[in-house]
This record gives C-alpha cells, structure tokens and sequence, in this order.
C-alpha cells in the first residue's frame, strides 16, 4: 500500500496549489472544448434531404383592391415539375399599412394543402374578408410557402368607403378578423357582407 | 394581379427529389441513428421543429397562437421551466433537421409508383447521400410549441391522403381513394 501524504493545510495555500488548480481548470475546459469541436464535425454533415424549390412564373406581387366590409379573393397556381408527388401550403402573413395598422386578415385557403403529381398543376384560392372597420391603406404583406424563402409580395389597397351592395361567395372567409393598430389594444371588426372587387 | 404562378423544381444545391434519393435519404436517416447520440437525434429533431415554428410564426395563424400563448400560463410557465432546465441552452446548440422536407419526402415515397423496382435494383453507388447540415439556432419554447403544431397538422393530413382519406374541411384536391379488400372477407368475420 502506498501512502501518499499531503500538506499540511496550512502549508497548502501557496502558488503550488495555485498551479494544480489552474490545471484542472485548464484539463476541464479542454475536455469540453474537445467534446464541442468533435460535435461540430459529427453534425457539420448529415443525411440529405432532397427539397423543392417554388420558382415564380408569372405574379411576381399580388395586388388587389377591396372596400371595408367586402371580401378579396388571391390565386397561387403551382406546377410540379419534380419526378415524385410535392406538397404546397400557402400561408399569408399579417398585413401592415404605413399608418401602422396591423391588419390579422385570417385568410380561408382553399384547399390549404396542395398534393400535386408529378406533372400536374393545381391551384388554391386566399378569400380574404375585409373588415368593416378597416381604415383606409394600402396593407403590405408576404404569402408565405415552403420552398419560396422570399414568400411573394401582396398589396391590398382598402377604399375608404364601405360597399353596399352584397356579393355571395361560394365559401366566405371567417366573418371575423383583428385589427390591431400599434400601439394600442386589440379590437374586433365584422365582415357581414362578403364580396368584393379585386384587381 | 390577383393571381400567381410557381413551378416546384428541385433544389439546383441539392439532390434531385426522385424515388430512389428518397428512398436514399430514408435510409440515410435510419443508418445515421447509429452513429449519433440519442440527445443528439432527439434534439436535432426538436431544433428542426423549432425552426419550423419560427417560420409558422410569421404567418398569421401562428403569430395568433404564439400570441396567444405568451400571454397564457402555460406559455409562461413553459419558458420558465425551459430556462431553468436550459432547455433552450440545449436546442439552440443543436443542428436544426429539415423536418418539414422530411415529412413531405416520406409521404411522397408512399405515394411514388415506381417504389417497387426502385426496391428491387441495388443503387449505382454505395455512397450515403449527405448534406451540410443548418447551422444551430436560437431555439426557445414558443418556437417549438408553434413548430409542433404545425408539423402535427402537416403530420395528420399526410396520413390521411396516404390512407386515401383526406380530411374534408381539408379539402385535398387529389383523391387517391383505390378499392380495399372487401371487409366481409373470412377474417373479419
């Protein structure tokens, strides 16, 4: 049996003890240093995951006109020219005037899942109810899908006069949508009547 | 103009999307389970979703349900938790899946045509099909809350259009409904 002997405390608290603490200190941190670096080389490369890629044809911006109370109605049209099926959800972001009014325009997609064939073009409608309440503007967004980083530019320009003639729509949009102006609280408006003129 | 037009092609940086890359990518991330770590697996997942919750967040769907969440209880206490267990600490470190790709490339082997013979005759090369991975990002608890329901959402429909049976408040344009075995079949008796 070996028996190591130490210091005496009282003898331990010099620049000997200084070193060995520094160099567990150092040891420690390489350890983990090493674990990092060796993480990063594992996941600087991992199994690929052919994606698509959406390329715009034609409507490089989307642009309508609408008045409050009324309803727009936006296109997407997407051919796959990938050899296996691709799958398209196209999602609008909030719109914002340059008054600051934030505009949550609870857009109905229809259908919000497009499952398109090799080959095959298939199209979704955006509705789009515009709220009795909205104040005038031109309201700026981005129709968001996966595979467009960029998204595609929209424009809605809101009249300021509300429209009294009614339209009927195959299938209106949520009769309800937020208007937030900022700063400020949140409040309802009601779409009550649904049609519209778009551009 | 109230209409746009898009073509899906493949990335010209990346694999080509047919059958066998898929088939490809599949195996590649069932054969790279064995090399990793299963923190690692589950958080590289789990960064994916969270990346994906980002994005959702800008739609206006989900800038709702985040709203809504970081105003509630439980989108407090779950950012609190997180931070305690530096949750947040661990995901932000790890590189983000493509969880969204994945899905949607694993749905449409299920659906491919050719499946069978891409099955049945070896690939050209042995070589396993790798990307560079995205690097880590800053990954908190609403990212991955909004993330889960999105690719939840995602996740269910594709089960029902692989089971022929697409939701109809989904509306899916394709209806791939074929006919079943006849369900008064002697096993079912």
């Amino acid at each position: 049996m070996v028996h190591i002997v130490t210091d005496p405390p009282s003898q331990t608290g010099g620049a000997a003890q200084q070193l060995l603490r520094l160099q567990n200190d150092f040891h420690a941190r390489l350890a983990v240093e090493t674990m990092h670096y060796l993480r990063g080389l594992q996941s600087a490369l991992g199994p690929a995951a052919p994606g698509t890629v959406l390329v715009p044809r034609r409507g490089a911006t989307l642009r309508a006109t609408a008045e409050p109370g009324t309803q727009v109605r936006l296109h997407v049209e997407v051919a796959n020219a990938q050899a296996v099926h691709c799958v398209v959800s196209p999602a609008l972001s909030p719109l914002v005037a340059a008054s600051g009014v934030t505009w949550f325009a609870a857009a109905n997609v229809d259908p919000p899942y497009l499952l398109i064939a090799p080959g095959e073009t298939e199209a979704a409608a955006l509705d789009i109810a515009v709220p009795a309440a909205l104040p005038a503007g031109d309201y700026r967004g981005v129709l968001l899908m996966h595979g467009a980083p960029d998204g595609v530019p929209v424009t809605i320009r809101v009249g300021s006069t509300p429209t009294k003639k009614a339209v009927a729509t195959k299938r209106p949009a949520k009769a309800s949508a937020a208007v937030r102006k900022t700063p400020g609280t949140a409040r309802k408006a009601t779409a009550r009547r649904p049609g519209g003129t778009t551009s | 103009m109230t209409a746009a037009e898009f073509t899906a092609n493949d990335d010209p940086k990346g694999h080509a999307r047919t059958t066998r890359s898929l088939v490809a990518s599949f195996a590649a991330r069932l054969g790279a389970l064995g090399y990793v770590s299963g923190g690692d697996a589950i958080g590289s997942h789990l960064a994916g979703i969270g990346a994906l919750g980002k994005r959702v967040s800008a739609t206006d769907e989900g800038s709702r349900l985040r709203t809504a969440l970081a105003r509630g209880l439980a989108g407090n206490n779950g950012q609190a938790l997180w931070q305690a267990l530096k949750v947040d600490t661990w995901l932000s470190g790890m590189p983000p899946s493509a969880v969204l790709d994945e899905l949607r490339n694993d749905l449409a082997v299920l659906l491919a045509e050719d499946l069978d013979e891409v099955l049945e005759t070896p690939p050209g090369s042995n070589a396993v099909p790798t990307a560079t991975l995205a690097p880590a990002e800053p990954i908190g608890f609403l990212d991955v809350m909004v993330g889960l329901w999105a690719w939840g959402r995602e996740l269910s429909t594709a089960v029902e259009v692989a089971a022929g049976q697409p939701s109809l408040s989904l509306g899916v344009v394709h209806d791939l409904r074929v006919d079943g075995p006849p369900v008064d079949g002697p096993l079912l008796r």
